[in-house]
């Protein structure tokens, strides 16, 4: 249940990021060495390393050393010989438990010959056929090394992906809440470690959000987009989440995709004057560097604004309009009175989208995957932690100003010592989710109140004292 | 709004000719097409239920296949033409009953997407049954109307559309790998974005699609250019799950939005939706102030409906399986949970009426607390449940938790005062006594 509110768009939504999980195993590239997947990550070696394996177990992880005897891919288990108090045993342990493997201190690296998979170097054309701008992959070899994290490197440094795929960053949620600049450049950060030219994915599902976050995800996404190739894949992009998706190098759409209604807003009233006039005049700056037409992002902000689009009868290439042409064949997309918001077929129909996909191997094709393959999930990882902490905050914030209203039987010290401790959480979780709790309370009064309060109740006991009570 | 016939012309669908050898009943006399009534919203102890499966052939064979064999249509074709299964097919029916986002939950679907997993069907059939309650055929008056009568507000079961995209999309991604059909008993008011949300749509003769101007009015705001935002906004995300359906904007537009009106033209067996009203076949609305709606009549002479089918026996027949078998555990699975959070539901209320009575000792807050601890146990038990309070009463999870809160204090200054005992500057005490704390329901 969702309302759509004043700047900030920010309630929550159920993320629905869908299950998309690459095997437990790739094949193996040769008959020697063979890939495996872990927890995160892959690890590539053969029968006769002698590695330093971390395993998860529950809760706790416990490091084990030995020497590789078998690898069966097809049930995910690697069997090792470990020594343990100078006892020799065979231990098989499912791949899907090993946090990371790394060559045993004294071993050599894993050979690497020419069986390791390339990089990205042949990374995806676009669908219009043209390279995409920011697919120069690396082209090293593997080098024999591997990273503090287990990781296969190439002679550059960089990690070695198993086969060509995707990053997965959900964008869900109120854009400066939970969707945040934040992520988008962890992510890039994440993604450089395997070198440029990867493909990332904005999974887009948003109401909007603040304006000042804009701003912010501008810069980010333009930074990454400068290593990596940026793509919007809208399930829900309304307001500042439409202009995200048009930072993006391409924008997809999910078959229920809704993507526009841009307007700045606050509370029940649009934001005029000033700072639309800088709203509209630098964003649509921005839109038009990205390729992007300006009147498109004109036509979701004010209703005014008019954006019709006719295709070229012997090309079928669309060209939009801002204001009615009358041209043969013309298709209005938001007259005089209408906000305009793309669905998938009007977005895909008007060259706004480049193509509709509902699941990841749906998807890999129109990106020029041969198949859909995640190359780490640390995105996807990411972005749940920081939607489920900021939801418990915002859930827990608004019960702690509940309470603080409930008469405590214990009589005055007793209250007020209750508010302290419910004002000490609020200052807890600003701490560990600051976002959430700037905008609902002052942090500055909160630590006024609460040293005001830590007096009151000091002198109430020292007075209770006095009187002899207790 | 009646359609207005511009152009006769003599085309006969499959499924109305298949329908000249059994009449078409009246839809107040055909049980299961019967639209729901407001004050049994969801199925009660005997709900509408799938026909039981039959031991043998339940009609003579079709004269001629009404299969379609060549379809433009997104999705698996349910056509006996199409699914060439050489048997008699095992049919799952997937219900849609009652109202949207309470008894037709992401929690049930959950359960039965598993199941359908389980039974391997060769067919799913999605059954839709839920009218919002309103059956009136001024929807926005009605809309109003129930409101002040304190009833589920139809606003408030829109405002869950973010979740029931997320839900069609859930249930076209785990199950579009089966031929899949959705039989319209009933849709109106948001329930219409799943009964459009499927390329192979039949309607039973009484059913409706009508009332998505619903979406329309989550809006609001104070200027006509936030007026046109939330608008934008929230009629693209309804549009967007009609196009999960392959429905054009054309029609997605003219259902949701009251300005915009709906004609068609037809060619052969394809129809080409207009966004005005010189449609040479069929002009379906042509208000500015009402949104397109359709009966079975008119979805069928438009082609929105694949045909008219009387249940769910008829609509197989009419996809050419005289023969097959009903896999009834989906009905089951809805039915079992939506009856078990009514039937608390009802119990719920009388607690609630209870809690409200006037105390007449210390002691009745003891039972007070129970109550709240009772009524916070079954809404985690029952989402459903939780959902219904909050949109019937504004009752919360959260305001349970406080109310107990606010018991436990009151019990503690009451045994304080009993016992003489006070604490280091007690001298408030506890607020024990007399009605106990303003519950935020309204009347039991």
């Amino acid at each position: 249940m969702r309302t759509l509110t004043a700047i900030a768009l920010s309630a929550v939504l159920a993320a629905a990021t869908p299950a998309l999980h690459a095997n437990a195993f790739a094949m193996p590239q040769s008959g020697k060495q063979q890939q495996v997947k872990l927890i995160k990550g892959t690890w590539w070696g053969s029968v006769g390393d002698r590695v330093e394996i971390v395993v998860k177990d529950q809760l706790a992880t416990r490091t084990m050393t030995g020497t590789v005897t078998k690898i069966d891919s097809d049930k995910g288990i690697l069997t090792m010989d470990v020594e343990t108090d100078g006892k020799k045993s065979s231990r098989p342990i499912f791949t899907s438990t090993i946090v990371s493997i790394k060559p045993a201190s004294g071993a050599a690296a894993p050979a690497t010959t020419g069986a390791a998979p390339k990089t990205s170097s042949d990374a995806a054309p676009a669908t219009d056929g043209k390279p995409a701008a920011s697919t120069a992959a690396p082209t090293g070899k593997p080098s024999g090394k591997v990273d503090a994290q287990g990781y296969q490197l190439d002679e550059n440094g960089y990690r070695i992906a198993p086969q060509k795929g995707v990053f997965v960053l959900p964008f869900v949620g109120g854009v400066g809440a939970t969707a945040r600049a934040y992520e988008i450049e962890q992510m890039g950060k994440e993604a450089d470690k395997w070198g440029p030219g990867q493909i990332i994915i904005l999974d887009i599902d948003s109401p909007g959000g603040l304006v000042t976050e804009i701003f912010k995800i501008v810069d980010a996404i333009k930074s990454v987009r400068e290593r990596h190739r940026v793509v919007a894949w809208i399930r829900e992009a309304i307001s500042a989440a439409a202009v995200t998706s048009m930072q993006c190098d391409e924008i997809y759409f999910r078959t229920m995709g809704a993507d526009g209604a841009a307007m700045m807003i606050a509370g029940r009233d649009s934001v005029y004057g000033e700072p639309l006039d800088k709203f509209r005049e630098e964003l649509g700056d921005i839109i038009e560097k990205n390729g992007r037409p300006r009147s498109v992002f004109l036509a979701m902000v004010l209703s005014k604004d008019v954006l019709t689009y006719t295709k070229d009868p012997v090309t079928g290439k669309p060209t939009f309009h801002d204001k009615i042409t009358g041209l043969p064949g013309e298709i209005v997309l938001s007259d005089d009175k209408d906000n305009l918001t793309f669905n998938a077929s009007n977005a895909l129909d008007s060259g706004f989208s480049k193509g509709t996909a509902d699941t990841g191997p749906e998807f890999a094709p129109l990106l020029g995957l041969k198949e859909w393959y995640e190359i780490s999930d640390y995105g996807v990882k990411m972005a749940a932690a920081w939607k489920k902490l900021y939801e418990e905050c915002e859930k827990d914030l608004s019960l702690q100003m509940q309470r603080m209203e409930i008469p405590r039987a214990g009589g005055q010290a007793e209250q007020i010592a209750v508010q302290i401790q419910i004002l000490e959480k609020v200052v807890a979780w600003h701490k560990r989710c600051k976002p959430c709790v700037e905008g609902k309370v002052q942090i500055e009064q909160v630590q006024k109140q609460l040293k005001e309060w830590r007096k009151q109740l000091g002198d109430l006991r020292k007075k209770s004292n006095d009187n002899g009570g207790g | 709004m009646k359609p207005i016939l511009l152009l006769a012309a003599f085309t006969v669908s499959a499924a109305a000719y298949a329908q000249s050898d059994a009449p078409v009943t009246d839809p107040s006399s055909a049980p299961d097409a019967a639209p729901q009534q407001e004050e049994t919203p969801a199925p009660a102890a005997a709900p509408v239920a799938a026909p039981a499966a039959p031991a043998g052939p339940v009609k003579a064979p079709p004269p001629f296949t009404l299969g379609r064999t060549v379809s433009s249509k997104k999705g698996k074709s349910p056509y006996a033409t199409d699914t060439q299964l050489g048997h008699p097919p095992v049919v799952y029916v997937i219900p849609m009953e009652g109202y949207m986002g309470i008894d037709i939950s992401a929690l049930v679907y959950d359960r039965i997407i598993k199941d359908v997993k389980e039974k391997k069907p060769d067919l799913v059939v999605f059954r839709i049954n839920s009218a919002d309650g309103r059956m009136n055929d001024k929807y926005m008056e009605a809309v109003d109307s129930a409101r002040k009568d304190d009833k589920v507000d139809p606003r408030q079961l829109a405002g869950g559309i973010t979740d029931y995209r997320d839900l069609a999309a859930k249930l076209h991604n785990e199950l579009d790998t089966y031929p899949t059909v959705m039989y319209v008993q009933d849709a109106r008011g948001i329930s219409c974005v799943y009964a459009l949300a499927w390329p192979y749509m039949f309607m039973a003769p009484g059913a409706r699609i009508a009332g998505l101007d619903i979406v329309g009015s989550l809006g609001g705001g104070n200027d006509v250019d936030i007026k046109a935002k939330m608008f934008s906004a929230w009629t693209g995300i309804g549009k967007g799950i009609l196009e999960l359906g392959g429905r054009p904007q054309e029609l997605t537009d003219a259902l949701i939005r009251p300005d915009r009106t709906l004609s068609a033209d037809i060619d052969g067996r394809t129809t080409k939706w207009r966004s005005d009203t010189a449609g040479s076949w069929y002009v379906i609305d042509q208000s500015m102030e009402v949104s397109a709606r359709f009966t079975a009549k008119s979805a069928e002479d438009t082609g929105l409906t694949d045909g008219i089918a009387e249940d769910i026996p008829d609509l197989l027949y009419l996809l050419g399986y005289p023969e097959y078998t009903l896999s009834e555990s989906g009905e089951k699975i809805f039915r079992d949970y939506n009856t078990a959070w009514r039937k608390v539901f009802v119990e719920s209320k009388k607690w609630m009426k209870d809690f409200q009575e006037p105390m007449e000792q210390a002691s009745d807050l003891g039972k007070r607390k129970q109550i709240i601890e009772k009524m916070q146990k079954m809404f985690k038990q029952y989402p459903s449940l939780a959902k219904m309070w909050q949109m019937t009463r504004g009752l919360t999870d959260d305001q349970l938790t406080i109310l107990i809160e606010q018991l436990t204090e009151q019990i503690r200054g009451n045994n304080q005062k009993k016992s003489g005992s006070g604490t280091s500057g007690g001298k408030t005490g506890g607020k024990g006594g007399g009605k106990g704390p303003a519950g935020p329901m309204g009347p039991g």
